[in-house]
């Protein structure tokens, strides 16, 4: 897209009539180049000192008129270094080559609203721009590079990788999608950055305010990233580039990620909790308790109190579990350092007339878990083709191949393997966990030499290895467009882009996995009420074999776009840049489930079959007293109902959208620029009246560049520009109707042989488009001869007609509707500044820092209570009108009352127990201590040159917040799934003082223990200020020198090395990094080896 | 080139297009969001589909029945293990409280929550707003669609009116009734209108309903979760009852029992019998195994409730606290010895199950389906009731009797005790509603209450007392001297407040009872 619009530029040339005149003027000539020799058109040339300048034509060349005498020659163009020559008196020709600048905010800027690219200087937007610089380090995913470089840009949730989500401007919508919109090449693209090339990328643009992205119109509310991709320049000859890395990380750290309790601190929290303060006790039944995953310990204290082992035997057992610690088996066995290798390489090649770039990516990321792991093949081409004088030709297309692998085990199974659970015994074989089941009564009661399958084991260690769960992704992007210039300035573009994804999920089960071994037997049927069934063999209502379960997800979309622009120079001083055009869209995606295979044979491709149907349900219940089934039903391994699946499953979705949109800039004398963008969206919402489908958003605004005046003569500025916008974006939902909408069930009822349908939405009698207003102010400066730039942006960001779940009278049918009928506000501030300076003679610095602060406000939401569990529940239900959308919501801890309960504040200064909830308006007793998302935010980065060293690094930094840190998890002795696991907080809770801390429970009976987790994880002491500041990455590179690359035949050859996630600084003192909760991923710090060349 | 684009007619050209593009991208953006969801109402099946949703109709959120003589709480029962009882709704209601009741943190299910009547409600009236504008279908398919969302709405108003408003008579004709909900528009008048008019509305939906020309049983099998001509004539007795019309209750009674009298035999064991047994270990004393009706087994599949041979129209009323204990009272009515349904459905030491695993804890529960669910639609057993009271009530002695002791055939072990026997017509009227409520304890008793104290017959009056610890905010305050509840035969609380956030929600159109 860039190079189409520049090309357009190109054309502009024929337009710039300035009137050759002047007598006693000096008439210079000359010739602009670039890299390799390559003419620039459209460059300016200014005399120094005087305000107008002139243009470069297709061949580079320029004539302008000077006073006589010496002069200066200010000559620049967009992406390359502005260069100063001095003219003689006499000289009349001059050639001038200009080298690439590294886009710092010093140079010319180029920005991309996606639809067009264009000068910064001619922009009356609030644009971001990562520089060249960042964009070439190295990563896996292009989105990380943006983290710290742009202020406004939070990356509110990282993933272990580092893989950020961002919110741009704060919140932007209460319940519909808050992602910003992703362009490449100016479409909106499927599948993410996961199906880009990071090598391949060019430029990235942030788009912040209306101005910027009101051409987006209704996707536009959570601001949008525009991304340009790397094409070849005219006139190269075959330029290769190759990049390698290798990314290495640290093994999890389970202190912190599965941060439990010691193995003694266990046991003793297992005595001390056992069988007390309301707990669900286990009678060691086939029936009732098989399922009850208890760990080890309490095993033993169970065995023991129903009188199957003796008392001596389980404190020894308990004393040798005291003993052991598996965290080293888990590191060895399931665990594994991440480690991303990735090649690549890019060719470029390009004559007068057509360029092409190829590249081709090949990735392997091992993850943080053995047997987890994928490969990703990404290979682009993108030409261009000026196949006549007015008419061009593009093409760009994306194959992606991705195989990840996911067999190794997931850090909630390692979370709940107690401490002492071993993975291997001292002669290396694996041990069986209780994971799956209370083992005692299986061992005890189940005739398992009887099953299908003797071993009812099961270990996490072993499981990895018998199972292959793989998703395959087959992914191809085409975007092809023609481009006609029947006359000067203006041209017609038609453009497409097609989509085409497709996920397959396969699950294989090895018959020695537990998956299979469990299915089976659990499936077979024996009736363990009955005398006889520890003789007689179970019936299987199963195959053995293998089991496979498959899926596939397909997403096939275009994008069909026409365009027409004019580019053109009105009268002497003006210039006009508009673009008009329509869009449509369609997206389809459709899913298949396949249903289960059993007894599956991968050798041979046999399978099974339902051996006694695939159970089901009489039609008149259950007629027969004995337990024997002796109807349709078939029955498990426990005499209850079974059934198994076995039809397919379907979804056939459509988005559509038809847009129409314009925008048009005129700037006059390359001064003043005034802007304006309208865009209707209609998407294939269901209504009655088709008006309802169409909202238009539109944008105003204008820029002056202060610093051009005569009368502005502040000398150490060197460059001032004032903007102003206001405009309006969108954000949509297409779940609601004005009437009511229904979901129709797939297979008919099991018991009624029916099909039936529910309603999915009861209406939406306000349904419209969530719109957002923006109004922003900013300013760009230049300071000091460049020592000093940046910008400074203020903005406001009304957002109305949002959609929110909203109290309405449960007569209508429901009490809550979603209706575009809440309110919100964000204003902020951003503040970026910048800096190059030479150090010393050989070492230049270059600083950015970026400060942001937001504040957020609902200011029109309607519900009818608000519930303390909804207010404490960080989630949509914790929004309260008149607050921040993402208030942290908590409950004053009391201490104990007189009865011995814990209480916790209630409505009306009253002290409330912990036995149920608090009744009366939450937000009157509930603590608020501040909200959960950073109002300030800072990114800093400096990069140190050193003849060939570059030295550079990033720190990000999040102030202002709070989050609510990890406690006690007060583990309650409770059935089935649910493990009595004390996290390592236990040791405070068991010395602490009840009037500081909630302590367990004081009287021996104490039934509502259970109760106590809807309170104690939000107590207000629990939070902490959420601040930190991050070494998000530095990276050393040398740059093989001039001197030695002349010799190799390289161009340039650089080695790098380059550290991510290496520390960071908490402002809490319990080393909880308030980005990763204690008890999940957080992501190690990583080093990275890579050489990238180019010849 | 340069000729075929001159730059006005140019963009003229654009222009048209644009234009046009918007007029031709009707169609384009006609096309439907997905193939089986968020779909606008247009066929009959979809309509059908609709009302085959038994799992949205099924339950009955009903908790007025924690108000009656057949709930066991008191302060000796909630000592016992206080724990067992700490949903404050489930107390406040117990005790007819009025002023914390509103205001609690949890709504209220059967007026407000999503299996909740208004639900029903709403679901009835999509069908009746567009059975005249959807496509396909047969003539029989929609007078068919047309009584049995008359029938859900009728219901579902009945439910609503005995539970919040006051018991329909003379006198209260002018109290307040329901908001009229006719359409699914949330902008319709949400007013509560008075008494009469409600149920001037649930009769004339009951006459549609009436209207209904499908069989209950069809293909061999009762379709009971949606309505037939046995389930209208069934729910007619039960409203002609409540409103103490007993010739018009026979009437209706014996239609639905002329067309369907298949009655469980609980003497048969393979008609009723012991399902899977719980375990539970008991402190001081061995583990402690339950002996669970069948209808125990399933939680989620409803196959046994479906199964149940009895149902006319099928309702379940749903108690999400899993705990109906009865009362001594309740439990002195049954013949320990002889009453099958006290040998399966009284499960004693059932509170074990909660933890309360000391032996001096054992409280018993009432369990039918699961822990939580009990048969609340229209039944055979209800129709021989109802047939029984209305010509013992009309003076036909012997033919009450006749018709309660068919049920007692089917529920008391064969013996001398299985028929009951009356000397004057009042005693048997005694003796026939002592057996309505061992046979629909929880389920019926508050409407029953409401009718006894209404009706012309102040004999069957009945005024509810309770010992318990005076009613806060917070819940019970046990630190206070334990008082006597007492509901009153015409107490204003036999209407159940509205919960405070509907009140809100409503934004002034709904006004609270008064009291």
């Amino acid at each position: 897209m860039k190079l189409l619009s520049t090309f357009f530029c190109l054309l502009m040339l024929f337009f710039s009539l300035t009137p050759a005149l002047a007598q006693q003027n000096h008439i210079i000539n000359g010739t602009v180049t670039g890299p390799n020799n390559v003419p620039l058109a459209d460059a300016s040339v200014n005399v120094k000192g005087l305000k107008q300048g002139v243009k470069t034509n297709a061949a580079g060349k320029f004539t302008i008129n000077a006073p006589v005498g010496s002069q200066t020659l200010i000559i620049s163009y967009v992406g390359m270094k502005t260069t100063e020559v001095a003219v003689t008196a006499e000289a009349n020709a001059v050639t001038v080559s200009l080298i690439e600048s590294e886009g710092t905010l010093d140079e010319v800027q180029i920005v991309s609203t996606g639809y067009q690219s264009l000068p910064k200087e001619r922009a009356t937007g609030s644009f971001g721009v990562i520089s060249r610089q960042q964009l070439d380090k190295p990563t896996t995913n292009i989105s990380s590079r943006i983290i710290g470089t742009t202020s406004g840009v939070q990356a509110l949730r990282m993933d272990e990788e580092g893989n950020p989500f961002f919110q741009i401007r704060g919140l932007s919508t209460l319940f519909a999608n808050q992602e910003p919109l992703v362009v490449v090449d100016g479409f909106p693209i499927q599948g993410g950055y996961n199906t880009l090339n990071p090598n391949d990328v060019e430029s990235i643009t942030i788009l912040k305010d209306a101005a910027a992205s009101s051409i987006w119109g209704s996707r536009a509310v959570n601001g949008v990233i525009v991304i340009t991709t790397k094409k070849a320049k005219r006139g190269t000859p075959l330029r290769i580039e190759f990049n390698a890395f290798t990314r290495i990380g640290g093994k999890i750290d389970l202190n912190y990620s599965a941060p439990l309790a010691t193995s003694a601190q266990q046991v003793e929290y297992e005595k001390l909790a056992f069988d007390k303060w309301g707990a669900q006790t286990n009678a060691g039944n086939i029936v009732s308790n098989s399922g009850w995953t208890w760990t080890p310990g309490q095993n033993a204290l169970n065995e023991q109190k129903l009188g199957f082992i003796t008392l001596a035997r389980r404190d020894f057992v308990l004393d040798s579990l005291k003993g052991l610690n598996n965290r080293e088996q888990i590191s060895d066995l399931l665990l594994s350092n991440p480690v991303s290798k990735q090649y690549n390489i890019n060719l470029f090649s390009a004559t007068e007339r057509m360029s092409n770039a190829f590249s081709f990516m090949f990735e392997e990321n091992q993850s943080n878990f053995k047997e987890t792991y994928n490969k990703r093949f990404l290979a682009n081409y993108r030409t261009l083709a000026n196949v006549t004088k007015w008419l061009d030709f593009s093409l760009n297309t994306t194959l992606q191949h991705n195989t990840n692998t996911n067999n190794g085990s997931s850090l909630s199974e390692i979370q709940s393997l107690a401490p002492y659970e071993m993975l291997q015994n001292a002669n290396g074989s694996f041990t069986g966990t209780t994971l799956k089941y209370y083992t005692p009564v299986i061992e005890r009661s189940v005739p398992r030499n009887l099953f299908p399958y003797k071993d009812w084991s099961y270990n996490p260690a072993r499981e990895i290895n018998t199972r292959s769960q793989v998703s395959r992704d087959y992914n191809a992007r085409m975007q092809a467009g023609i481009t006609i210039k029947p006359i000067k300035g203006i041209s017609f573009e038609s453009s497409i882009q097609y989509e085409y994804f497709l996920t397959q999920n396969r699950s294989l089960y090895d018959t020695n996995s537990f998956t299979v071994r469990q299915t089976i037997n659990q499936n077979a049927f024996w009736n363990p009420g009955l005398p006889a069934a520890m003789t007689t063999a179970p019936i299987l209502n199963l195959p053995k074999g293998q089991i496979l379960n498959q899926s596939r997800t397909q997403n096939v979309a275009w994008n069909f776009r026409n365009i027409m622009r004019i580019d053109k120079r009105i009268g002497p001083k003006g210039d006009l840049n508009f673009v008009a055009g329509t869009e449509q869209q369609s997206r389809v995606l459709q899913t298949f489930g396949q249903p289960t295979t059993y007894g599956y044979n991968d050798a041979t491709l046999q399978l099974g079959i339902f051996p006694n149907g695939p159970g089901g349900t009489p039609v008149n219940g259950n007629q027969n007293g004995t337990g024997v089934p002796t109807n349709l039903t078939i029955r498990n391994w426990q005499n209850q109902t079974a059934t198994f699946g076995y039809t397919n499953s379907f979804g056939y979705t459509t988005d559509r959208f038809f847009s129409a949109f314009g925008n048009a800039a005129y700037t006059h004398d390359d001064k003043y620029t005034l802007s304006a963008s309208v865009r209707s969206d209609g998407a294939n919402f269901i209504t009655n009246d088709p008006k309802y489908r169409y909202n238009p958003f539109w944008s105003a605004g204008g820029s002056w560049q202060v610093w051009k005046e005569n009368f502005f003569k502040v000398k150490f500025v060197d460059r001032l520009t004032l903007r102003v916008t206001y405009g309006y974006n969108g954000n949509q939902d297409r779940s609601t109707s004005f009437m009511p909408l229904l979901s129709l069930s797939s297979t008919p009822n099991v018991l009624t042989n029916q099909y039936t349908a529910s309603f999915s939405s009861l209406g939406n009698p306000t349904l419209r488009w969530e719109k957002t207003g923006t109004t922003n102010i900013g300013i760009d400066y230049s300071l000091f001869r460049g020592k000093l730039f940046g910008n400074i942006n203020l903005y406001q960001r009304s957002g109305k007609d949002l959609l929110a779940s909203i109290a309405i009278p449960a007569v209508n049918g429901s009490t809550s509707q979603f209706l575009n009928n809440a309110k919100m506000v964000n204003r902020g501030i951003e503040l970026e500044l910048g800096t190059v300076m030479d150090i010393t003679k050989d070492m230049r610095w270059r600083g950015n820092l970026n400060f942001s602060y937001n504040k957020n406000r609902i200011t029109d939401l309607f519900i009818a209570q608000y519930n303390s569990s909804s207010l404490t529940s960080r989630s949509t239900a914790s929004y309260a009108v008149d607050y921040n959308a993402n208030s942290l919501w908590m409950y004053k801890y009391m201490g104990f009352n007189t009865a011995g309960q814990p209480t916790v504040l209630g409505p009306g200064g009253v002290n409330f127990d912990m036995q149920t909830f608090i009744p009366g308006d939450a937000r009157t007793y509930l603590d608020r201590p501040g909200t959960m998302v950073a109002p300030v935010t800072l990114g800093f980065m400096n990069s140190f040159e050193y003849k060939d060293f570059n030295l550079s690094f990033i720190v990000t930094g999040n102030f202002g917040h709070v989050f609510q840190r990890r406690g006690f998890n007060y583990p309650v002795q409770w059935s089935f799934a649910s493990r009595m696991l004390a996290n390592k907080f236990v040791g405070d809770v068991l010395n602490a003082k009840s009037s500081e801390l909630l302590t367990l429970p004081v009287n021996a009976a104490e039934p509502r223990f259970f109760f106590w987790d809807r309170f104690h994880s939000n107590f207000s002491y629990l939070s902490q200020n959420a601040s930190w500041i991050r070494m998000q990455e530095v990276n050393l590179t040398y740059n093989l020198p001039k001197s030695v690359l002349k010799k190799t035949g390289f161009t340039n050859f650089r080695i790098y090395l380059q550290g991510n996630d290496l520390f960071v600084i908490l402002a809490n003192k319990y080393g909880e990094d308030p980005l990763y909760a204690l008890g999940t991923l957080n992501p190690r710090p990583k080093t990275t080896v890579g050489l990238k060349f180019d010849f | 080139m340069k000729r075929l684009f001159k730059n006005k007619s140019l963009l003229l050209v654009v222009l048209v297009a644009v234009v046009c593009g918007l007029g031709s991208c009707k169609k384009f953006l006609d096309e439907r969001i997905s193939k089986n969801s968020s779909l606008p109402l247009t066929t009959t099946d979809q309509l059908t589909a609709l009302m085959e949703n038994y799992s949205v109709f099924y339950s009955d959120e009903n908790q007025s029945w924690m108000g009656t003589d057949d709930y066991g709480l008191n302060a000796k029962t909630y000592d016992n293990k206080r724990g067992n009882f700490t949903f404050l709704p489930n107390i406040f209601r117990a005790f007819w409280d009025v002023d914390f009741a509103p205001v609690t943190s949890s709504g209220d299910a059967l007026w407000a929550s999503s299996g909740g009547e208004w639900r029903d409600i709403f679901y009835a009236n999509a069908v009746l707003n567009n059975l005249e504008k959807v496509t396909g279908g047969s003539p029989e398919d929609k007078a068919r669609l047309k009584a049995d969302a008359h029938m859900l709405r009728c219901y579902a108003y009945w439910q609503l009116a005995n539970t919040y408003c006051l018991p329909y008579t003379e006198a209260n004709k002018g109290e307040m009734g329901l908001p009229s909900k006719k359409l699914t528009s949330f902008e319709e008048d949400l007013t509560r209108q008075s008494l009469e008019k409600t149920y001037n509305d649930i009769e004339a939906d009951l006459k549609e309903a009436l209207k209904i020309n499908k069989p209950l049983v069809s293909g061999g099998r009762p379709e009971h979760w949606r309505s037939s001509t046995a389930a209208v004539n069934g729910f007619a007795a039960r409203y002609y009852l409540n409103r103490n019309n007993y010739t018009e209750a026979l009437k209706y009674a014996n239609l639905a029992l002329n067309e369907y009298n298949v009655l469980v035999d609980y003497n048969k064991p393979a008609e009723m019998y012991y399902g899977t047994p719980a375990t539970y270990a008991v402190t001081g004393a061995p583990a402690f195994t339950l002996q669970l009706p069948y209808t125990h087994n399933n939680q989620t599949n409803l196959v046994d409730m479906i199964g149940w041979k009895e149902f006319l129209y099928f309702r379940m009323q749903n108690y999400g606290s899993w705990f109906y204990l009865p009362s001594t009272e309740l439990l002195n009515l049954y013949d320990q010895a002889n009453d099958r349904r006290y040998e399966f459905h009284i499960v004693e030491n059932y509170s074990y199950y909660f933890g309360s695993n000391t032996p001096t804890n054992g409280l018993p529960s009432y369990v039918f389906f699961f822990k939580d669910k009990i048969p609340s639609g229209p039944t055979t057993a209800e129709m021989l009731l109802i047939k029984a009271e209305c010509l013992a009530r009309t003076g036909d002695m012997a033919g009450a009797l006749s018709a309660v002791n068919t049920l007692r055939a089917k529920r008391i072990k064969p013996g001398a005790s299985v028929n009951l026997t009356a000397a004057n017509p009042a005693e048997a009227l005694t003796k026939i509603l002592q057996e309505r409520r061992r046979e629909m304890p929880f389920v019926q008793r508050w409407f029953d209450l409401r009718r006894f104290n209404n009706n012309a017959d102040p004999a069957d009056d009945v005024v509810v007392t309770k010992q318990f610890y005076p009613l806060t905010f917070a819940g019970p305050d046990v630190s206070q001297p334990i008082k006597t509840y007492t509901l009153e035969k015409n107490a204003r609380r036999y209407a159940l407040p509205l919960h405070n956030n509907e009140l809100v929600a409503g934004r002034g159109t709904l006004l609270q009872n008064t009291y």
